[in-house]
């Protein structure tokens, strides 16, 4: 072959190729990059900081939200729509560490048509593992949100369209709600035990993060005009227990940091019907299904406590006690 | 601007390569060159433009010095003391920017005191360019270097494919290419010469180097301990990261320069094939070995001087080659260990003992692989931390699939679970790790393999490409930049 056909075929034949791949990406749309839906096509196991992040940008001249909710993988499944008299923006994205929520507030605000006036955070006892947050850091939002995706130009379309439904267990649709597959109840006891394994090896390696009380009180203190709902997520019995026999003095610390900083937060997280029938209500040890999420959505926004307990510095150690007499 | 990035292939590259030859093809020689520099000196500042006068003042003073040297006649000052003047200069300036907060630091501990660290930003590339004028001044005072004019010496330091991390290269292989007539045209040959290699070096940055670097970074970075599989992986894929990473560098530097017929030195020949550390650093960064060589090693008196003379001018040139690669003690412990490293297998060879073959390399290998420990660790903590991991026994996890037949080991301690659990990897670690080995071992190096414009290699090339682009969402720099 001469070298002038060699150059001309490789360069013709990426170029086309890269033509074909900018095409595919724009018309399959995975990851919220492009403001169209022309296929209509529901998102499984997508990059959720991605496409969180990508799709306030896109809806930019209509984003009207007045809260934002944060919090780790189990708050995404609770429905934007389900909270009542409020608008709200589910930020939650997997493995979410208090350490980004500055970013997610501010790039919240900045998309949308005016500053948020609530924010709702789901906290999970994770957040205060210190070797858990360096574990996580590198996963930040900032960076999505800091560097412009390289949108026209990744394989992400091919990974999408082989990894999509119906196999996996949850996926999105637009206005970015998450819904989940009813699973068979062996393939949650599956699970659990997968979960208890992994939870174990979390609280092998706990220490607590001694400047959680000090983060919080900064994003509190920079958002001034902003009104904080704090929310511990509901957790299965078992996991449950397990946390509390292992680091209940850690546990204690970490709501007593949370209430000295923000007065109050909503638990979902004690031994109650929904917990023990994990098999109804959890896809696994900790993330549940939508509809146990209606039940925080509407506690929350009603400020009741039907399925929850409003934790405060006059009630706290009563709850705990009570917490610790059940695990006996 | 990276190499591996959307603004450099599609947009920077091309027009630069077709502005070039338009200018040369007009005959407008001194413009395409100048147009060159400019375009280089564009690519330098894109970074930032703080450190543009930097490297124009340091190119104009060792022209200026070096221009003085060559056609000096002995007068009030020795010729020689001009050359120590610039070379002094030069240590300042590198020293200043990289090792001044080093010193405090070390100031402050041993004399107890709270002076303020500068918290200096290291200019790119600073080390590299450097080098390369201290290289210039020796030859101008040896009467070496033939009369340059500014704009082919400007040329010579800025040349973008070579100008953030080598290869190191020497005036003399240089300047004579950018003087050749011939290569004022486009060649066929090299531009699908430069495109193939270009493409080797970009997917073995984007896809070999970059999915290793995953597991380095958690292995150093994040993970407060590792058990001795976590240990081993983390340190095998830093030492693949780092050859893959800086190789494919290499490769992207000698495609993108072939594009414009210059020809840059080779910088590796499979170096994790060696069979003793000095064979090592025959195929490691063979531009910066070289660069000792000529420029600390034989100026210190080389193997001329006797057998103690010869190990200590060795230490000395992998000591000084140690701190050239930063400012820590990490660094100073490394080049220490590798001076240490090859005193003792010349010592060993004068004793004229032979291993066999594979023994030899499992020695080479391993030392490599361990000292790189220190090359990577951020902090001495962390170093200790893999090693520990790599040769304690005190921390053993088996892959879970196991405990059903090796559960009588749980009585020694052993335990069965997340085996790579702090890496995050799982069984991916061990299937890249198996085609990283391969890659550094079974195939001949790339430039053995004369390039033909075949079937085979147009294949290899859109595959390489085009994988490769779809991967460039992952921003990452290159591990040399920050040297």
């Amino acid at each position: 072959m001469k070298d002038k056909k060699w150059i001309l075929i490789g360069l013709g034949c990426s170029i086309i190729s890269i033509l074909f791949i900018v095409l595919s990406n724009y018309l399959i749309n995975p990851n919220y990059y492009f403001k169209h839906n022309i296929f209509s096509i529901e998102k499984s196991n997508p990059d959720e900081r991605k496409f969180k992040t990508n799709y306030l940008a896109n809806n930019q001249s209509t984003n009207n939200f007045n809260t934002i909710l944060l919090g780790s993988s189990v708050a995404t499944y609770i429905n934007q729509l389900d909270f009542l008299n409020m608008s709200v923006y589910n930020y939650a994205v997997s493995g979410m560490i208090p350490q980004e929520y500055i970013y997610a507030i501010d790039y919240l605000d900045s998309q949308n048509s005016h500053k948020v006036e609530n924010v709702i955070i789901g906290l999970d006892f994770y957040t205060s593992n210190k070797n858990e947050i360096e574990r996580i850091s590198s996963f930040n939002i900032k960076h999505y949100i800091s560097n412009p995706t390289m949108k026209y130009v990744t394989l992400e379309n091919i990974k999408f369209l082989l990894e999509g439904e119906p196999l996996s267990r949850y996926y999105y649709r637009w206005k970015n709600i998450k819904y989940a597959i009813k699973l068979d109840n062996d393939i949650i006891k599956r699970n659990m035990e997968y979960s208890i394994r992994i939870i174990k090896k979390e609280l092998n390696d706990y220490v607590y993060y001694l400047k959680y009380k000090e983060d919080l009180f900064s994003i509190k203190n920079r958002y001034k005009n902003k009104f904080f709902i704090i929310f511990i997520p509901p957790i299965t019995t078992p996991l449950l227990h397990l946390i509390l026999k292992e680091h209940f003095i850690e546990y204690k610390r970490w709501v007593k940091d949370i209430i000295a900083v923000f007065g109050q937060v909503h638990s979902f997280a004690y031994f109650n019907e929904t917990s023990n029938d994990f098999l109804n209500n959890f896809q696994d040890g900790r993330h549940f299904y939508p509809s146990v999420g209606v039940k925080i959505a509407k506690d929350i926004s009603n400020n009741e406590t039907k399925h929850s307990i409003i934790l405060t510095k006059d009630n706290i150690d009563i709850w705990l006690r009570n917490l610790r007499d059940n695990l006996k | 601007m990276l190499f591996n990035s959307y603004e450099f292939i599609f947009a920077f590259l091309p027009a630069t390569f077709f502005i070039y030859f338009y200018l040369n093809q007009k005959n407008l020689i001194d413009i395409s060159k100048g147009f060159l520099v400019f375009s280089s000196l564009f690519f330098y500042s894109w970074w930032n433009i703080v450190y543009l006068p930097l490297i124009l003042v340091s190119m104009f003073f060792n022209y200026s010095i070096g221009t003085t040297l060559s056609k000096y006649k002995e007068n009030l000052v020795s010729k020689k003391s001009i050359l120590i003047f610039g070379i002094i200069c030069n240590i300042i300036l590198l020293g200043y920017f990289k090792y001044s907060d080093f010193f405090i630091e070390n100031y402050n501990t041993v004399f107890n005191t709270n002076s303020n660290l500068l918290n200096l930003a290291l200019p790119l590339a600073i080390s590299f360019f450097t080098f390369q004028q201290i290289a210039y001044l020796v030859d101008s005072y040896r009467n070496e270097t033939s009369e340059y004019n500014f704009l082919n010496y400007s040329l010579f330091v800025t040349f973008f494919p070579q100008l953030i991390a080598g290869p190191i290269v020497h005036h003399k292989e240089m300047m004579p290419q950018f003087s050749q007539n011939k290569n004022k045209s486009m060649i066929y040959q090299n531009i699908a010469t430069g495109l193939f290699i270009f493409s080797i070096g970009l997917f073995k940055k984007v896809i070999i180097a970059d999915t290793f670097a995953v597991w380095a970074t958690k292995g150093f970075d994040i993970a407060t301990t590792l058990n001795v599989f976590e240990a081993w992986a983390t340190s095998l894929s830093y030492t693949f990261q780092l050859y893959f990473d800086f190789s494919g560098y290499a490769d992207m530097a000698i495609g993108i320069a072939l594009l414009f017929n210059i020809r840059l030195p080779i910088n590796f020949n499979s170096p994790y094939k060696a069979l003793s550390i000095q064979d090592f650093w025959r195929r490691w960064h063979m531009t910066l070995s070289r660069f000792l060589r000529d420029y600390i090693y034989i100026p210190l008196g080389g193997n001329k001087k006797g057998d103690f003379r010869t190990y200590v001018n060795l230490f000395a040139t992998f000591l000084i080659g140690g701190i050239w690669h930063g400012a820590g003690w990490t660094f100073v412990f490394w080049g220490t260990i590798h001076g240490l490293g090859i005193v003792i297998h010349k010592l060993w060879n004068k004793f004229g003992v032979k291993l066999w073959k594979w023994v030899a390399w499992l020695l080479t290998f391993n030392f490599i692989n361990i000292t790189w420990v220190f090359f990577r660790a951020k902090e001495w903590d962390d170093a200790i931390k893999v090693l520990k991991g790599m040769f304690s026994l005190d921390h053993i996890v088996l892959p879970q699939f196991l405990s059903n037949k090796f559960l009588w080991l749980n009585q020694y301690g052993i335990e069965f679970g997340g085996f790579l659990y702090n890496l995050q990897g799982g069984l991916n670690i061990i299937v890249w790790i198996c085609i990283g080995f391969f890659l550094i071992l079974i195939p001949k190096n790339i430039y053995q393999y004369k390039f033909k414009s075949s079937s085979l290699t147009l294949f290899i090339f859109i595959f390489c490409f085009i994988f490769s682009i779809t991967q460039l969402d992952k921003y990452s720099e290159f591990l040399y930049f920050q040297f």
